[in-house]
Order: structure tokens, then C-alpha cells, then sequence
């Protein structure tokens, strides 16, 4: 069974642990019949299909401080992930009921306090500034153009602004960081998958062109 | 180094005399989220008129552009269309303004009921010298259209996907005229750092941050408010105050602009043991409103109240230092803090809840032991 189909038939299951339950019948009443209390925990398997959705999604535009701090009621949390469907979060069918869930359980009103981590302010700072290219100078821009529309503009976009998949790239620190770039395009991140075998002179094509991009 | 540099430089000495002593602890910030960065400012730095830079709370919504100091701002007149860079700014009058940048949802984390959005406790406002250009001047010499109502804004950085609403803001034109509001190229003295919107952005003193556009690209007076999310749902408050928890529609809300009094302890910690005696409890006081009135400390839980010693000048959307020196007896206490303005107006013992949860402005409070 595909991963899509997994997750509407457990968001259906889910679906159906939240409608009223029928009358009981006199003679048999239904386990189901009892009086609404907390949803069931998710099972280990919704666990990690909710967080392969929200790996996927979430992650691919915020870090996942961003939903460990909140402390939402599954309706603040259902309103958000719509919210951010209506912006572009390509969730399947099945997997906002999930995720919902997921959050709700993690980051509900009584998860207790959040605990900011915190972050050496000079390594803050340099984590947006440009590093040398060393060896991935002087790339190729046709190259890289070429290289971007066959490997890269399915999920970036033909501008490179950021399509349904992936995010802009467009005018971003990290092109100016040679080094991190390498290792998002051939360690990949999130959902976008590992590039094995790639060349140096393609990585530093790619970040020529990449560069040439005006927002 | 240009001779204006050459000036600053010395400025920069005095300067560093004022800025808050190192306490020799890592040089930290809150990291509510690493990427993009949303970094909080500690509390223990508010023990000083100006927040360093490196210090100094970044919000951003999309993440900083690639740094790029040659980026000019564009401002389309009736005039002419203007597109200036950092070095063309330096050609227009310098003027300096000391003020608060403060996040509209500094605090959120103190509401009840929570509210989604980050999750801002205190650390999402600092002060600093901001030095730049009147925006007046810029639209005074690209020419207001005679219809002109708004001063729509926007910044470099591009939202993640298309289908994410850019942000897009603009402020009405009485307060794009004010002559304190300006597009800075320096902050504290140094070159506007990409984090803080470098090579510049809009400060726009008593207004929440909302408004201080970061990495400017465009300035373009026009009749009508922005339109978009960020100015038309996002950054709204109820017209009147809301029971907590309610809902309210957009059209019951106006845009958040300026900021509550509000006064923060920034030492003690909360949690902290102190050695017994002579110490004292210092924080900052400010208002969007009206210069700080009076700060009142309370050790006691808010039953007895004392005078606080204000230090600095005094301004609108500027904050004061404020200090209650007492005698520290071994036991424990609850330190709380209040302010008013010069309007009169009294910062609330309960934060006004709202549906984002902007201007949390509630009465500060610490618990502190003092060892026998």
C-alpha cells in the first residue's frame, strides 16, 4: 500500500474516532458509544507518517522549533495547517487530519514550557555571511542553466522562485555560501532527495547561474 | 574612510562606554528559530540604553536576501522615479534617532490563551541609534502624487514559494512624513548588518517593527492602504478590546501601529539568588504614546510600591533605564514593575488579549532569593 493510501486510511480511521457515535443499541451498547474524552494517542505508525508530512511540508520553508514552541488546541492547529495549505503546503489527501493530530498531541495548551535553546550570537551572525568558493569559483552560467532546468526547475520553478516542492532559490545566503550549497545538493535536505556522483564543476555551474537570478 | 566615518569613529568610543557591560557569559541569543532567523535578545541585556548590535533581536519572515551592499531602494514619485544605494543616501542631510524596535508580537508567549506565531517571550525589542535619511526628503524629492494616502513598502526578501504572499506593508502618509521617520544605513554607529535589513531599512520610532521595513527595495506613495495579507489580515488588532479567546473578523480589526507603555526587570533573573545587601532591580521603560512618566517596583508582590530612578533621555518610542536600589535580607521575594506615560497612560497588571497576541505590555514579574 502506498504511503498516500496508508495516510488517508489512517486519517479515515481518525475521522471516525471524532464523528458522534450512533445510539447505543439496548442490548449491545458499542464500545464507541461512551461519552467523547480525549482522542486516542496516535499509533507509532501515525506518528511517523505525521512526521514524514510534516518533514516534508513544514520543514521545507520553517525550522521545527517553529511548531515545538507553539502550544495550540487542535482547532488553533487545524486553522494553521490550512492556512499554510492556502500557501502552498502540498500535503496529500489524508495527511492534515494527521498532522493535526501529531501537533496537537506534541504542542497542545498543556505540553508545559518550551525551553528556547539559544544560539552563539557571532555564529548567528556568520551563518549569513558569504564564505570563499574555493574550488566551486568560476562555474559555468550556460552549464548551470542547462543543469537547472533538467535537475532542479521540476521542484524550484522555471524562475527558480519557488514551486509547489521546492523553495526559492532565488537572491539566498546561501549561494554566496559555495560550501553549504554543496552539501544541500549532494547530501539533499528534507524532501529533496541526495544527488550522488554530482561534479564540482556542475555544483559550481549551478551556483553561477543560480546567482545570475534577479528577485 | 570618508571624514563623516572618521567622526563616527570617535562617536563609536563614547558609544561603547554606554553600551551594556559583557557579563563574561557566552554571548547568546534566543533562538526561536534558526531558520529563517528569529532570534530573541536575553534579558539581562536590557540593563542598558543601547542593545548592542550583535545582540539585538532578529525577526524575520522569509530569511535575510543575499547580503548585497549595492542594492538601491526605489521610490516612485509623481516626480521622477528615484533608485538609490546606501552611498547615494549618504548624499541626503544625516539624522540620528535613538528608539525602540520592538516586534508587535514581543510577549505573545505571555498570553492566555496561547496564540499561534512565534513565541516571543521578552526578547523581541531592543534600542539603538539609528542614523539614515529622512523618508520625507526621499519623497519630497522623487514628488508626492496629489492622492497620495500611503507609503506602500517592500523589502528584498522573497517569500519561500509564489504561492506565499510577499511581504508587502505600507504606512499611512502623515506618519511616512513625520520627520523621525527615516531609512537608516546605520545602526549604533556601524553599517546596518544583513540581519537588521542591511544596507537598510525603514525606522519608524513608537511603531511596532511591522513597519521598519528590512532590506528596503521600494517606496511607492499611493491612495489606498497595501493590500495582501501582511497588511490586510496579519498585523490588525480588535477596534475594541475582545473577551480572551474570541475570534474577530478582519474587518473588526485596524492596523497595529504604535506600542503600549510597557516595563520589563532585566535584572535579577527570575529564579535568581542574590548575596545579601545593598543591590538593586534595573530594567528599561517605554511608550509608543508619550514619554515614560514614572516607573513604580514593587518587592513585596505588588502590595508596596517605590519610585524607580529613571536614567537617559527621555522620548517617545525611546526607553529609559530605570533602577530600585534596596537592601537584599535573606529570604524570598517578588519583584514587579509598572509604568506609566506621559498621556497617562498605565500599563495594565494583565496584558489587553488579543487574537494575535501583539503589545503584551502585562506587569513584569521576578521571583528572587536572597541567601542567608
Amino acid at each position: 500500500m502506498s504511503r498516500a493510501l496508508v495516510a488517508a486510511a489512517l486519517s479515515l480511521a481518525l475521522l471516525a474516532c471524532k464523528e458522534t457515535p450512533p445510539p447505543p443499541e439496548p442490548a449491545k451498547p458499542a464500545p464507541a458509544a461512551k461519552p467523547a474524552g480525549p482522542p486516542a494517542p496516535l499509533t507509532p505508525d501515525q506518528v511517523a507518517t505525521a512526521q514524514l508530512a510534516v518533514r516534508n511540508n513544514c520543514l521545507a520553508c520553517h525550522g521545527q522549533e517553529m511548531l515545538d514552541q507553539q502550544r495550540l488546541t487542535p482547532a488553533q492547529w487545524s486553522a494553521n495547517v490550512k492556512k499554510m495549505q492556502g500557501w502552498g503546503a502540498p500535503l496529500e489527501p489524508g495527511e492534515p487530519e494527521l498532522v493535526v493530530s501529531y501537533l496537537a498531541e506534541r504542542s497542545g495548551p498543556s505540553a508545559g514550557t518550551y525551553g528556547i535553546p539559544e544560539v552563539d550570537a557571532k555564529l548567528a551572525a556568520a551563518s549569513l555571511a558569504p564564505t570563499p568558493d574555493g574550488d566551486l569559483a568560476g562555474g559555468d552560467a550556460a552549464r548551470g542553466e542547462a543543469l537547472y532546468k533538467s535537475s532542479c526547475a521540476s521542484c524550484h520553478g522555471p524562475d527558480a522562485k519557488g514551486e509547489r516542492l521546492g523553495i526559492n532559490l532565488v537572491d539566498r545566503p546561501v549561494l554566496y555560501r559555495a560550501a553549504d550549497f554543496a552539501a544541500v545538493v549532494t547530501k539533499g535536505r528534507n524532501r529533496m532527495p541526495e544527488t550522488t556522483g554530482i561534479l564540482k564543476t556542475d555544483i559550481a555551474a549551478l551556483l553561477t547561474y543560480l546567482r545570475s537570478l534577479k528577485g | 574612510m570618508k571624514r563623516r566615518d572618521l567622526f563616527l569613529g570617535a562617536g563609536l568610543t563614547a558609544l561603547a562606554q554606554l553600551l551594556p557591560r559583557e557579563s563574561g557569559a557566552a554571548q547568546s541569543l534566543l533562538s526561536h528559530l534558526a531558520s529563517p532567523q528569529d532570534l530573541g535578545t536575553p534579558l539581562e541585556v536590557f540593563d542598558g540604553i543601547f542593545t548592542p548590535n550583535e545582540r539585538f533581536f532578529v525577526r524575520s519572515h522569509f530569511g535575510a536576501p543575499a547580503f548585497n551592499p549595492r542594492r538601491k531602494v526605489k521610490i516612485v514619485g509623481s516626480k521622477q522615479t528615484l533608485e538609490l544605494s546606501a552611498d547615494d543616501l549618504q548624499e541626503f542631510p544625516q539624522v540620528t534617532h535613538v528608539a525602540v524596535l520592538q516586534c508587535a508580537g514581543n510577549g505573545r508567549a505571555n498570553q492566555t490563551p496561547r496564540v499561534p506565531g512565534l513565541q516571543w517571550v521578552h526578547g523581541a525589542m531592543g534600542q539603538a541609534e539609528w542614523r539614515g535619511v529622512r523618508l520625507s526628503d526621499l519623497l519630497e524629492k522623487a514628488g508626492l502624487p496629489a492622492d497620495a494616502q500611503h507609503v506602500k513598502t517592500l523589502g528584498a526578501d522573497l517569500p519561500q514559494k509564489a504561492t506565499v504572499p510577499a511581504f508587502v506593508r505600507s504606512i499611512p502618509l502623515a506618519r511616512a512624513l513625520d520627520k523621525t521617520t527615516i531609512v537608516a544605513t546605520h545602526m549604533n554607529g556601524l553599517p546596518l548588518p544583513a540581519a537588521h535589513g542591511g544596507p537598510f531599512r525603514l525606522v519608524v520610532p513608537g511603531w511596532s517593527g511591522n513597519h521598519w521595513m528590512k532590506w528596503l527595495k521600494l517606496l511607492q506613495p499611493q491612495a489606498q492602504e497595501a493590500e495582501g495579507f501582511y497588511q490586510q489580515t496579519a498585523y490588525r488588532l480588535p477596534k475594541q478590546p475582545v473577551a480572551p479567546g474570541t475570534a474577530v473578523k478582519p474587518a473588526d480589526t485596524s492596523p497595529a501601529t504604535t506600542f503600549p507603555i510597557k516595563s520589563v526587570i532585566a535584572l535579577p533573573a527570575n529564579g535568581a539568588t542574590l548575596k545579601p545587601g545593598r543591590r538593586e532591580i534595573v530594567g528599561i521603560a517605554f511608550s509608543g504614546e508619550a514619554q515614560v512618566a514614572k516607573v513604580e517596583v514593587s518587592l513585596d508582590g505588588g502590595r508596596a510600591w517605590q519610585s524607580a530612578r529613571l536614567e537617559g533621555p527621555a522620548g517617545i518610542g525611546r526607553w529609559q533605564i530605570f533602577r530600585l536600589p534596596f537592601e537584599a535580607k535573606p529570604g524570598n521575594f517578588i519583584a514587579v514593575v509598572r509604568a506609566s506615560d506621559k498621556k497617562g497612560n498605565e500599563q495594565p497588571p494583565q496584558a489587553q488579549w488579543n487574537p494575535s497576541g501583539y503589545f503584551w505590555n502585562g506587569w513584569h514579574t521576578v521571583a528572587v532569593q536572597v541567601a542567608s
